[in-house]
């Protein structure tokens, strides 16, 4: 009995260990691999904009830390059906904030002044929002739930 | 599997910047359009020097004076260096209070809409 139970908690040790690796891991991506790879490009072809700066505001902090969170408890909580549900909700929460720069897929530029004349600019973003969609929001909360599922398949054969 | 995922993520992200570029080059370059008039026999000529990089597809100018739609332009792409005029009747026009309308999209890709208003 005590060895089992101490079997467990290595093993949920094990698991929280991998998942702040796997934690850091998303931290040096989304942080600093990504914004300098997006900086490039853009750089390269859209006339040296840069990330918007409110991409690194406190909220995008504590959305990440709150997303890498749920990440380490759903590791931790290997093999039940938490992992998913956490994971799911994690990627769910970093895709909707995401989604919060877009608002409903149209922006407007209003009342900017150019010679003497208002000027006005909406842009419909359909595509971009199209690609967040099946690019993000769908392999993010879809994925969990499929590899739980299918361990507890390969479990049961 | 949840590698898998950030790749495919990773890949979007790309995918993202890539369909953003066409977007940056219309939004970076659009004080390239420039709108000059010219007066003949009673009608005002708005021409229209297109000079923003990205082409705009199925577009529509419009000239509305005091609300109500007075000449307007409409063709399958408009590239850079392109020039639209459109007539405008003299007596139907009122230079304190009108709006150009712009429509279509870019690379036919982003629907964009760009109004231009002269209110006095």
């Amino acid at each position: 009995m005590v060895a089992k139970k101490e079997k467990f908690w290595k093993q949920m040790l094990r698991n929280t260990i991998s998942g702040i690796l796997e934690a850091l891991l998303v931290i040096v991506i989304f942080l600093y691999v990504l914004p300098i790879l997006f900086n490039l490009l853009l750089q390269k072809y859209g006339g040296g904009t840069q990330v918007p700066i409110e991409m690194y505001s406190a909220k995008y902090y504590a959305i990440l830390f709150t997303v890498l969170g749920l990440s380490v408890a759903s590791k931790a909580l290997k093999g039940t059906i938490f992992r998913p549900i956490l994971s799911s909700a994690g990627n769910l929460l970093a895709f909707l904030y995401a989604l919060s720069f877009i608002g409903t897929g149209v922006i407007t530029v209003e009342n900017i002044e150019v010679s003497g004349m208002l000027l006005s600019v909406s842009i419909d973003l359909g595509i971009i929002m199209i690609i967040m969609f099946a690019f993000f929001a769908v392999p993010a909360v879809a994925m969990p739930f499929i590899t739980y599922f299918t361990d507890e398949i390969v479990k049961e054969k | 599997m949840r590698f898998l995922t950030i790749l495919i993520q990773v890949a979007g992200v790309l995918l993202l910047v890539i369909a953003a570029v066409p977007l940056i080059q219309f939004v970076e370059t659009i004080d390239g359009l420039q709108i000059t008039t010219q007066v003949s026999d009673n009608t005002l000529v708005f021409v229209f020097d297109y000079n923003v990089s990205a082409p705009l597809k199925n577009y529509t100018i419009s000239v509305y004076s005091n609300g109500e739609l007075v000449g307007s332009t409409d063709g399958e792409v408009l590239n850079q260096g392109d020039v639209v005029e459109i007539r405008v009747p003299l007596d139907r026009f009122n230079p304190a209070n009108y709006t150009i309308h712009i429509e279509g999209s870019v690379y036919g890709l982003y629907k964009v809409s760009v109004n231009l208003t002269k209110t006095t």
